[in-house]
This record gives structure tokens, sequence and C-alpha cells, in this order.
């Protein structure tokens, strides 16, 4: 059935000859609060960490930045050591060595996704965000014995430089699969839910978040909202949507098991919130 | 589906104690949690960061859902072109049929033999998986319940919680036979093994398959909501995205998402908002390295376009929460296997005729009690009570009833519309049922273990409200001869309990 079809068979049922074709009336403005409240960052901060942790979430807020990377890197650890111990969900037990054939992505690049070696370093993937490049973490990382993967660049451990470029898609996920741990910036996040709002785009992965068991995500003082309605205000006066924009609450979560509460089943199992120094 | 088959389904879930001791858990659990999440609503509106208290917030999105509704070409156009503006592939499906061609074209050209699913009720109204298995392509479902409902060669039976009927034990048999060992039957290990299975199905997938909670018209942007992720993986993983969506899901503005949102959670799980509500507009763009090559939206008609613009157009307002399943006393006594099709509950008593025929669902209208429960939940205000009325009125004047019971709706209105003949039933009632009360199992003389005639059928299931001994006309002759009038000797009566006349046929019924 064709658009014009299905469009005017439902406009004859409204009574009308034809699609109406014109903008129709219609005021978005009662959707959201004519304002929302001016609170300061404690009294942001205040709620946002009340309602996340509310959700089994972890809000930590750092003094300084050295403080911000310290705690990054502790929780990176965490991550690494609950995966080799397994007391938290691996995100890939099962080790696709290469994109296999089917998979739409380089099936027949063989650059493939870099293999767990016997022996490798635990993985972190990042987004090169402007807040993630801001603490250095490579270095800190490197000192716990992890290596830092910057969404967009090659692996760390993955000889395959020269692999072909249809390939890399298939390469970043396969290495955010593996990763221990996700560090990602915010464009938001929302106090009266403890919501985290993460765009897409170049360098931002939208996988980063996703499919690591662990999700660190770093906010910028200037980025915590009072309220999800002051988000879709925000959202709604940019001038382009991203083609992904999630709002992220809390670990990923299900009851579908005789209602009890299961985290972790396919998002992550541990979210981390830090709030950075201004 | 005639009478049979539907008194058959209710009346082996009726048998079932164990799946209505689970239904009677988790429509508790899911009620009471909305509750809480309403007050949490009231308490933010006051801080000033929600529109307003639930009866607020739901007259909006009433409103924006009505409009949406009632300008459906507008907003459909304006969604389809927004979607292509951006590189997504819009379709247009009639039924099944036609949304299977689509599928089917794009699975071949991709060269694609898995597909990974999220939680989409048009797609199970089209039953999309048996049509890619015909087609020799896997379908898997991600959604933790809709998995088990699969393994188990079943269908959903909550459309929030789709697995309420199934043990932990049982699970784990099925999980066990997927991956070829026995497994322990508590959560962190069923998960895991849940996660670990579909994690390899995601990476291998060429095509992630889902539905879409509301499409924004002028953005052109699929909202979807899941507390797992499944939602989110779907969309994100697979090198395709197939969205299928009812034509009714388009919303004006990104605005109008906010309070939809809040009422949406809320009703559902009574969570502020679900963990991951994921906005997509368009395919992977340019310097992107992951996100689907390809983004195709299929809005599906099948039956919807005929609502449209007819007595009963405000269920294409529904938001599918499933908080009046929560509420409804027959769905929480039956459970929504019963119901026979893919929605159930009072909203699925409503849908299922008006998309699947009203002569075959002709039934379904009769699974109510008329109590409104469904309509005061209603995160959009449909008058699902008014609606099933309506349905039942339908079937009356198309001559779908049965004799006995043509008859019977005869009688009493012939008799209930005259005073004298009225009083008369009530007396005929009380002296017929004291022949066959005498001694019955009821503790407090208010309920009865049995029932005389038609009614053994309803007592099969629960107990039977016996009428009380003085009819409250005659109760009323005494109190207005009280010195002091009826107002004071009301009065008296309530300080005295275990008053004959406080619970009549319409107390405490239903099972509520």
């Amino acid at each position: 059935m064709t658009e014009h079809e299905l469009l005017t068979a439902l406009a004859r049922r409204k009574g009308r000859e034809r699609p109406l074709a014109g903008p129709v009336e219609w005021d978005p403005g009662p959707s959201l609060p004519a304002v929302s409240p001016e609170w300061g960052l404690d009294a942001l901060w205040e709620r946002f960490a009340l309602e996340l942790e509310k959700l089994g979430g972890r809000p930590y807020r750092a003094a300084t930045l050295a403080g911000a990377r310290a705690y990054v890197v502790r929780a990176s650890a965490e991550a690494a050591r609950r995966a080799a111990d397994g007391s938290v969900p691996p995100a890939s037990r099962t080790e696709t060595p290469a994109a296999p054939a089917g998979s739409g992505e380089g099936g027949q690049g063989g650059g493939g996704a870099p293999a767990a070696r016997a022996g490798a370093r635990p993985v972190v993937v990042a987004t090169a965000d402007p807040a993630v490049l801001a603490l250095g973490l490579d270095a800190a990382l490197g000192e716990s014995g992890l290596d830092l993967a910057l969404w967009g660049s090659a692996a760390p451990d993955d000889p395959g430089a020269g692999a072909p470029e249809a390939s890399l898609p298939a390469q970043a996920k396969h290495l955010a699969a593996r990763a221990v741990a996700g560090i990602t910036g915010v464009d938001w996040a929302v106090a009266e839910t403890g919501t985290l709002l993460l765009g897409s785009g170049p360098g931002r992965g939208r996988v980063v978040s996703l499919l690591p068991p662990v999700h660190i995500a770093l906010i910028r003082p200037s980025q915590l909202l009072p309220s999800l309605a002051e988000a879709f205000r925000r959202a709604g006066q940019a001038l382009d949507l991203p083609s992904s924009l999630v709002l992220i609450t809390g670990p990923s979560r299900s009851a579908d098991i005789e209602n009890d509460l299961s985290i972790g089943v396919h998002g992550p199992a541990a979210v981390h919130a830090v709030l950075l120094p201004e | 589906m005639s009478a049979g088959p539907f008194t058959e389904r209710v009346s082996r879930a009726l048998a079932d104690a164990r799946l209505r001791g689970a239904l009677r858990f988790t429509t508790d659990r899911l009620f009471r949690m909305r509750r809480q999440a309403m007050e949490v609503l009231r308490a933010s509106a006051e801080q000033g960061l929600a529109l307003g208290d639930f009866e607020r917030v739901r007259a909006r999105a009433a409103a924006i859902r009505q409009h949406a509704v009632a300008h459906l070409d507008y907003y459909l156009g304006q969604a389809a072109e927004q979607i292509q503006r951006r590189g997504g592939q819009v379709y247009f499906a009639r039924n099944a049929e036609d949304v299977g061609r689509v599928v089917l074209e794009i699975a071949r050209r991709r060269g694609a033999d898995l597909v990974v699913k999220s939680k989409s009720m048009a797609s199970e109204e089209v039953h999309l998986n048996q049509i890619l298995a015909r087609a020799g392509i896997e379908a898997v479902e991600s959604d933790l319940g809709e998995y088990i409902v699969q393994l188990a060669g079943e269908t959903p039976s909550h459309i929030i919680i789709p697995a309420i009927h199934k043990t932990r034990e049982q699970v784990a048999e099925l999980f066990g036979r997927v991956i070829g060992h026995a497994l322990s039957a508590d959560t962190p290990t069923l998960t895991a093994v849940a996660r670990q299975v579909l994690r390899e199905k995601f990476l291998r997938a060429g095509i992630g398959v889902s539905g879409a909670n509301f499409v924004v018209a002028e953005t052109g942007t699929l909202v979807l909501v899941t507390n797992e992720g499944n939602g989110r993986l779907v969309s994100s993983v697979p090198p395709v995205h197939v969205a299928i969506v009812g034509i009714e899901k388009v919303i004006p503005t990104l605005a109008d998402l906010s309070p939809l949102l809040a009422v949406l959670a809320r009703s559902a799980t009574g969570q502020q908002i679900t963990t991951y509500t994921h906005l997509i507009t368009g395919p992977r763009r340019p310097g992107e390295l992951d996100g689907p090559e390809e983004l195709h939206v299929v809005f599906l008609d099948n039956g919807r376009s005929r609502i449209l613009g007819s007595e009963y157009e405000q269920v294409l307002t529904c938001i599918r929460c499933g908080a009046c399943l929560n509420v409804c006393p027959v769905y929480r006594q039956i459970g929504g296997h019963a119901y026979g099709g893919v929605y159930s509950g009072p909203i699925g008593a409503v849908i299922t005729p008006l998309l699947g025929g009203r002569q075959e669902w002709s039934d379904l209208p009769m699974a109510t009690s008329l109590c409104g429960a469904c309509h005061e939940v209603c995160p959009v205000g449909i008058p699902l009570h008014d609606l099933l009325v309506r349905l039942r009125e339908e079937n009356v004047a198309a001559g779908r009833t049965e004799g006995g019971e043509r008859l019977a709706m005869r009688l009493l209105a012939w008799a209930w519309s005259r005073p004298w003949a009225y009083r008369l039933s009530g007396r005929i009632a009380r002296w017929l049922q004291r022949g066959f009360f005498a001694g019955s199992a009821a503790g407090d003389g208010c309920w009865s273990e049995r029932g005389p005639g038609p009614l053994a059928a309803w007592a099969a299931g629960r107990q039977v409200p016996v009428l009380a001994p003085r009819s409250f006309r005659e109760l009323w002759g005494d109190l207005v001869a009280e010195p002091a009038g009826p107002a004071a000797a009301v009065r008296a009566a309530r300080e005295q309990p275990e008053q004959s006349g406080a619970s009549g046929p319409d107390g405490p019924g239903g099972g509520r």
C-alpha cells in the first residue's frame, strides 16, 4: 500500500477529501512547565545522587580533576577484577575472533575484532568527549594494568592497523563488547530522576555506554539540569537531534523472572556518575 | 473464536492455582508501585520539576494523543517525510502479508539469517516470527520475558511482564536446554546465561527488529523504551534496524514526549522513567562508527484506519502501558492467555474485536465487570468501560447472543421498568435463595461458595454475593419512621458493625 493510499483513507475516515497538507495548529507549550526551578549546583547534585543511588547507581562528586581521575581508575580496576572472577556478567564470554560473514560489516576484511589473547590486558573503552580527554586517563589506567581504547582509534593490542576501512565499525563493536568498562561524557544529567543523556556522533560511539558491563559517565557542573522537562526543552531547541540520543536512568534492570529484580541482563550492571569540578 | 474456546481458556486459567497466585502477586506489586510513583510525581510537581500531578499530566497526555490521532493523516505524512529526510526508508503495510514482504526483502538483500528482536506488539500482531521462520530465518526475542516465552513455545501473558506465568525452575530448565547443562534457578545465574546467549546473537545478527513507543513527527524520531537495554541493542548493534510501528504512534513534537514518558513509565512499572529511553533520528551518520547503516520504518495499519473516525477512535490513543490489566478484576483472575489474542486485559477486550473481527471475538467484551477501574488508571483517559458496553450493544444488535440470554434480558427489562414487578423480583429472589444458601459455607452470610442455577458457573471461580435479608427499600421505611429521621438512623447504623444491609449485592465484590 502506498503512502498516498493510506493517508487518503485516513483523511476520508475523518471526513476530509484529501490529507491535510498545511501545518496543523498545535501549541506544544503546555507539554512542559513554563519555567524550571533555579537550583544551585549543590541542590542539583544532591537530588541527582539521591535518585541514582535509589536505582543502584553510584554517584561520586570529585573535588579535583586528580580526584576524578583516581575514582575512574579505581572503578575501572574494580570492573576488570569483577570481569575476571565472573562476579559481574562478562560482556562477551564467547569471544568472536572476527566479524562473521553475513554481518554485513567487514565480512571479508579479515581485520575483525581484536581477539582476547592470552595475557592480554583488560581494555577500557572511552568516547572522545572533551570531558574524557581532559582527564588524561591513558597513563593512569596503564599504571593499573589497563589499556584505554578511545572510540574511533585502533584497538591498543590490535596489530591489524592496516585493516580495510570497512571493518572499522566491526572492530569498534567487538572492542566495546569485550571491554571491562565504558567511559563517556554526557550531554546533560537530570537531577529529578538521576538520568544521563548521551548523544551519538563522531568519536561518541553509542555502544560505549551499552556493551561493557560497567558504565562510567563524567558530568560537568554546567550539564546538570533540574528536570526531564528541561532536558526535553533543550533537546527540542537544538538545531538537530543526533542519530541516537539516549536517556539512561540507572543500571539495566528486569523483573521478568518471578518479579525478582535482575541487574545487567543486557546493558551495564553498574553505572558510575562522576561530577567533575567546576 | 466461538464461546466454547474462550470459556475453556478461562476455565483452564481459573483452575491453575499457581498462575492465579503469580497474577495476584504481580498485578498487586505493579499497582502498588504505580501508586507510589504518582505520589513522587506530585512532590516533583510541587518543586516545579514536573508539569503537575497525575491528573494534570494525564490530561495533557490525553490531549496530545487525541490531537495526533484526530490529525493522523497529517502527522503520519510529516513523520514519514522527516524519517526519509534523515536517510531512513519508510513503508506502509496494510497487513501481516505486507510486513512480511518488506522484512523478507530486506533480509534477502542483506543475506541475513539471524534477526534479533526487542519487544514489539505490532510485530506480534502480524506474527513476524512465524513469517521469518518459514523463510528459514531465525528470529530471537531479546526481552528476557519474551525470550523465556519464546523458548517455551508460548505467548506473552502480560504486556509488561510477558513470562508472568513461568516459575524460575521452568526458566532454569529452558535455559539449561539452550546451553546444554543443568542450571541453578537463582536469578543472577539465569540473568548471566541470558546475557551471554543473547549477547552472542546481537553481535552476529544481520538485522535488529523493534517496535516504537512513539514517533515524533516534527523530527522523524523513533522513541524506544526498555528497562533491560535490548531496545538500544537492536537499534545500535546490527547493521540494519527495522522498526515495525502502528500508524497511530505519532505525536507532534519533542516537547510532547515529556508528559507522555512521565505517565508511561509510572503507569507501567511505577518508575519515574524507564531505564533506557532511546531517541533514534535516522541511521548512522558520516563519521560515526556504530548505529545501523540502514534504518527501515514499517508503518502498520492492520485495521487501525477502520477505527479512526468511529466511536472507538479513542482506543488509538493507547500507549500500551498495561495499567488497565493490573487493576482489572477479570484480568487479575484469568491472566493474558485466556483472552486468546495478542492484547489482553480491558484494552485487549476492546481492540482485539476491533482489529480482529467482532464476530470472531464477540466473547471478549463480556470479560469485564464494567467497574471502570481501567478508565480510572488509564494514563490517556480512554473510557474503556464505555467502549466495552458499546461493543456489547453491537453484539446484541447483530444477534450474537444466545436465546436464553436474550429471554432473560427481555424479562429483566420488563420487570425492572415496573416498580411493583421490581419489588416482587427482589422478594422472589430472596425467597429462592433462602432454600439454597441455608447451610452454605458462607461465613458472614454475605457470600456463598455455591450458587443456584446459572450462578453455579459463577460460583465455580469465585464467591457469590448473597442478597441481604431485607432490601434497602424495606430498611428505608423503618429509618424514616425513626423519631430523629433517616440521617440520624444511618449514623446510628454505621456505628453498629455487622449491619446486614452494609454489604449488599454491590458490596466489595469482584475480587479486588
